[in-house]
């Protein structure tokens, strides 16, 4: 046999090994009837098949939206939401690798994952709300460009921004494969992906704000005004960063035989550095919705059903939460901390759905406005399940929370 | 001029004007609340940030220091007293026994040369230096709590004989790179503190108990070998 031979030889029983090594962690781990897995699969399976149902029959079987009303869940809630949740990438990153500050260091992986996965899935759920899911590659590979769409821009970020965040976590899937001339490849792109992924993000979080800009007149004015892209991007920042402080609480339990003892004293810390970042995004972002509301001279709207309902978004789930943070990083109480983290979300998710559904068209009575039809929410948390589940899938295989392979640590 | 105004313009730009101010203002109190920790945490995290320092005895001269905390003092000659420092006896807390190296044995530097066994586990320490054991402290072995006493002197654990001396000290750590070094390891035990802050401060509660167990009462001596370079 020549050397060429031998090494072509080699080289295909590498990659044989790699392949029949990915089959054998295709297979689950660890204990199938667990509690979530009994609530979980049940629902996917219904949801995968209202999926194919929506797929084939069209939007309107599934979903109540309609002309008069086109933002549901899938957009309100899936797209909108999870996108902001999945901010804490990007501020983590720049955190991590623009500042240099090594603290966070160890949940940067586990972030990214959340990140990737979340637009993947969450910002994926745009496909499941186009009638024609078929024209999804127009934005992108020209046909109908649509370019003066804001939703160009937005797909085109999308994508590059799904892209940017598997590169920046290629390098654990190169260390769970074991290719270490890759993994040294792909790490040398990180700092570039960083740098792009943020630029992007700043541009799409304010990005979809904008898409509600076209909807004057449609959205009450407590919530309407030429801000909403601002507004957007400033309470990303607070919505990532208590998702990663929410997300990184379950994982230290669920994964806690993954973390050495030493993430897990540092993790106290870090919990309460994100804390106070997100105080101060939320003073901001108060003070910037203040600041509408009196330019706007709203006074008079304040004392009405909409405005009981704004007082409770903007006090009961932006300043209440703050200070709640606040007295929780004054007393280093964790507690208080995920308390401040999950109110805070509520309040994404209550200010975005106020955008595109409940303060959209509110002078219509609910009896003809959009409610989500049963099968919409059965494939909402079908995708937040199935999100769940890679990242579980993903977690226990790949070093994400775990030391990476001795091999790869100098360059981690 | 009839009939022109400002008042629809400049209607609410006095107000904003407050605002921005205000949140600027406020901004700065918030800055303070939000970088120093409240009440009696604060209290407990400055004192201890000023006897930290004092906490571990560390003489700069005569004893060279290795990175696991073991130390080597020449005694002339090719001979050096070798022992565990004061930052180690306070990690660990009390000892019950150590298991020593045979009198005739060699050690390398920085390889496994002594186990202190406290409780049920039993840790190991790098040697200092290169070199054959000519002696051990026996008294170590009948009454080990001296080391957590006197680490620098009675509690010295074995003597070598070490045949390239200079050449093994320029390994190891003395003068001012000890604090620059322990600078260092206060600042990585500091950060893993937190909240058990108040146990390690009670009085006497350090030395009977340890450092380490403190900080984690399940997997204290995972801590410890970290410390110890015992991988």
């Amino acid at each position: 046999m020549s050397t060429r031979e031998a090494t072509m030889w080699e080289e295909r029983k590498e990659l044989k090994n790699i392949l029949s090594f990915i089959i054998s962690e295709l297979r689950p781990k660890g204990k199938i009837l667990t509690p979530f897995n009994i609530i979980s699969a049940p629902v996917m399976l219904l949801g995968f098949f209202l999926i194919v149902y929506r797929l084939v029959n069209g939007l309107h079987v599934v979903a109540n939206v309609s002309q008069e009303f086109p933002w549901g869940i899938f957009i309100g809630f899936n797209v909108m939401v999870g996108v902001a949740f999945a901010g804490g990438a990007y501020v983590l990153t720049f955190v991590v690798y623009i500042l240099g500050n090594e603290k966070y260091h160890s949940i940067i992986r586990a972030t990214v994952l959340n990140g990737f996965l979340a637009y993947v899935f969450y910002a994926g759920a745009i496909f499941l709300d186009l009638e024609r899911w078929w024209n999804i590659t127009n934005p992108i590979l020209g046909n109908k460009f649509g370019v003066n769409s804001v939703l160009f821009l937005i797909a085109w970020h999308f994508l590059l921004y799904m892209i940017v965040e598997f590169i920046e976590f290629s390098p654990v899937i190169a260390e769970w494969l074991g290719l270490k001339k890759l993994r040294s490849f792909l790490n040398s792109l990180t700092i570039g992906a960083v740098i792009i992924g943020i630029t992007l993000s700043t541009l799409h979080q304010s990005g979809l704000g904008a898409l509600f800009m076209m909807a004057k007149g449609k959205i009450h004015p407590l919530w309407y005004s030429e801000f909403i892209p601002v507004l957007f991007f400033v309470s990303s920042i607070f919505a990532g960063l208590s998702m990663v402080i929410f997300e990184s609480t379950i994982s230290h339990r669920v994964f806690a035989d993954q973390i050495n003892f030493r993430d897990h004293a540092a993790y106290n810390e870090i919990v309460i550095g994100l804390s106070k970042g997100c105080v101060v995004a939320m003073f901001t972002y108060f003070f910037a919705q203040l600041l509408i509301f009196v330019h706007g001279k709203h006074w008079p709207l304040i004392n009405t059903p909409m405005g009981y309902w704004y007082l409770t978004e903007i006090l009961g789930l932006v300043a209440l939460p703050g200070f709640v943070y606040l007295y929780g990083i004054r007393k280093r109480n964790l507690m208080m901390l995920r308390i401040a983290a999950v109110l805070t979300m509520l309040g994404i998710v209550i200010n975005r759905l106020n955008l595109s559904i409940i303060a959209f068209k509110w002078w219509i009575p609910w009896s003809e406005r959009y409610i989500p039809s049963w099968m919409e929410i059965v494939i909402t948390l079908t995708i937040i399940f199935v999100q769940i589940w890679v990242f579980r899938w993903v977690v226990n295989r790949m070093p994400v929370l775990r030391k990476p392979p001795a091999w790869a640590e100098s360059e981690y | 001029m009839e009939g022109f105004t400002y008042v629809d313009i400049f209607a609410t730009k006095g107000i904003e004007y407050i605002l921005v101010i205000s949140a600027l203002v406020l901004f700065y109190p918030l800055w303070r609340l939000v970088n120093t920790p409240g009440g009696a945490v604060y209290e407990l995290a400055r004192s201890a940030a000023t006897t930290i320092g004092d906490w571990f005895h560390m003489p700069e001269e005569k004893i060279y220091y290795h990175l696991g905390h073991t130390w080597a003092m020449p005694e002339g000659g090719e001979v050096v007293k070798v022992g565990i420092d004061d930052f180690a006896q306070k990690l660990v807390g009390k000892i019950d026994a150590i298991k020593f190296p045979e009198v005739g044995s060699d050690m390398v530097q920085g390889e496994r040369a002594w186990s202190l066994v406290i409780g049920d586990k039993v840790i190991d320490m790098l040697s200092p230096v290169d070199g054959k054991v000519v002696a051990v402290n026996r008294e170590i072995s009948t009454s080990p709590e001296k080391i957590n006493i006197d680490p620098y002197g009675a509690a010295w654990l074995v003597k070598v004989q070490v045949p390239r001396l200079s050449a093994n000290l320029r390994n190891l750590l003395s003068g001012k790179l000890v604090r620059k070094w322990m600078d260092g390891v206060r600042e990585s035990l500091m950060a893993r503190m937190n909240y058990n802050l108040g146990q390690v401060l009670q009085d006497g509660g350090v030395l009977v108990e340890g450092i380490a167990k403190n900080l984690d009462r399940e997997k204290w001596d995972e801590i410890v070998r970290e410390y110890f370079l015992i991988t």
